[in-house]
């Protein structure tokens, strides 16, 4: 019985220390500017996180906004704000998670843009009679 | 003998100290207002846009300022912002002047402290902005519309 009862005492201790702990780790993970700039170190992208989460809630903006109309504008803006050492890849990734946290709508124009468009592996269908100097 | 000698050094060193007081309250060719905007030869509008690509985080703050004031606070801002971009570089110079010598001279500046911000208060940001303010637009009212 007293047995029992430890171990009973023990799991209510533990429930007792475990539901703070959700508690505070649900806000936390809540924070989109949190899993944006963690999702970013995976790329190698560092900086500052408020930094990186403005220059990609703005990305969002401006497409929004229709100053940018495409993923290529879209990074074209990115890749100037990032460090110069900035490869291409990491700047598609910086767009890729910026668009998923702040303005998921907009993933669908990064696919876009790896697929080519439609009838673009039919051969071009030949322009007039061939030049003089094909002849 | 030492006791005259610092007393004049004291003197002198008095003097010295109010000399630079007085000459700090005047404008120089790069404050309060930097130089590039003295001489720019973009619009308002040129400018904004151009520190819309080049400085965005410092562009959207002060637009997200912007429209956190009332509509006749915007509005006397913008007024009051082109009103200075219409000046030849001697006017802006003068303004400057003005600005730096007297705090009240700025009617502006007692309803919204930072109302010239993203133009005066960085000279960072202006060198980015008129490095490339001539390839915008002239007249694009979406720069004020950002939000």
């Amino acid at each position: 019985m007293a047995m029992t009862k430890r171990l009973a005492s023990t799991v209510l201790a533990a429930m007792a220390l475990a539901v703070p702990t959700l508690a505070v780790a649900a806000p936390a993970h809540a924070d989109p500017d949190t899993d944006f700039y963690n999702e970013l170190h995976i790329y190698g992208i560092y900086g500052e996180k408020d930094y990186n989460a403005w220059i990609g809630k703005i990305a969002c903006k401006r497409l929004w906004n229709n100053l940018d109309h495409d993923a290529n504008q879209s990074a074209q803006f990115v890749k100037r704000q990032l460090a110069k050492t900035t490869t291409t890849e990491q700047t598609y990734q910086f767009l890729g998670a910026a668009y998923r946290t702040y303005c998921p709508e907009k993933v669908p124009i990064l696919t876009q843009m790896a697929q080519p468009a439609p009838g673009a592996d039919t051969p071009p269908a030949p322009a007039g009679p061939p030049l003089a100097a094909e002849q | 003998m030492l006791g005259k000698a610092s007393i004049v050094a004291a003197a002198v060193s008095m003097v010295a100290m109010t000399i630079p007081a007085v000459a700090s309250a005047d404008a120089t060719d790069d404050y309060p207002i930097p130089n590039r905007i003295l001489k720019t030869t973009c619009t308002v509008d040129q400018y904004m846009a151009a520190t819309r690509d080049t400085d965005p985080i410092y562009y959207q703050r002060y637009m997200i300022d912007y429209h956190n004031r009332p509509v006749d606070v915007q509005d006397a801002a913008r007024d009051r912002i082109y009103w200075f971009f219409s000046l030849d570089y001697a006017g802006r110079r003068q303004y400057s002047e003005d600005t730096a010598t007297n705090v009240y001279y700025e009617q502006m500046a007692t309803h919204w402290g930072n109302w010239a911000k993203l133009f005066f208060n960085n000279k960072g940001v202006a060198a980015h902005g008129t490095d490339v303010c001539m390839n915008y637009p002239p007249n694009d009212p979406t720069v004020w519309d950002w939000t």
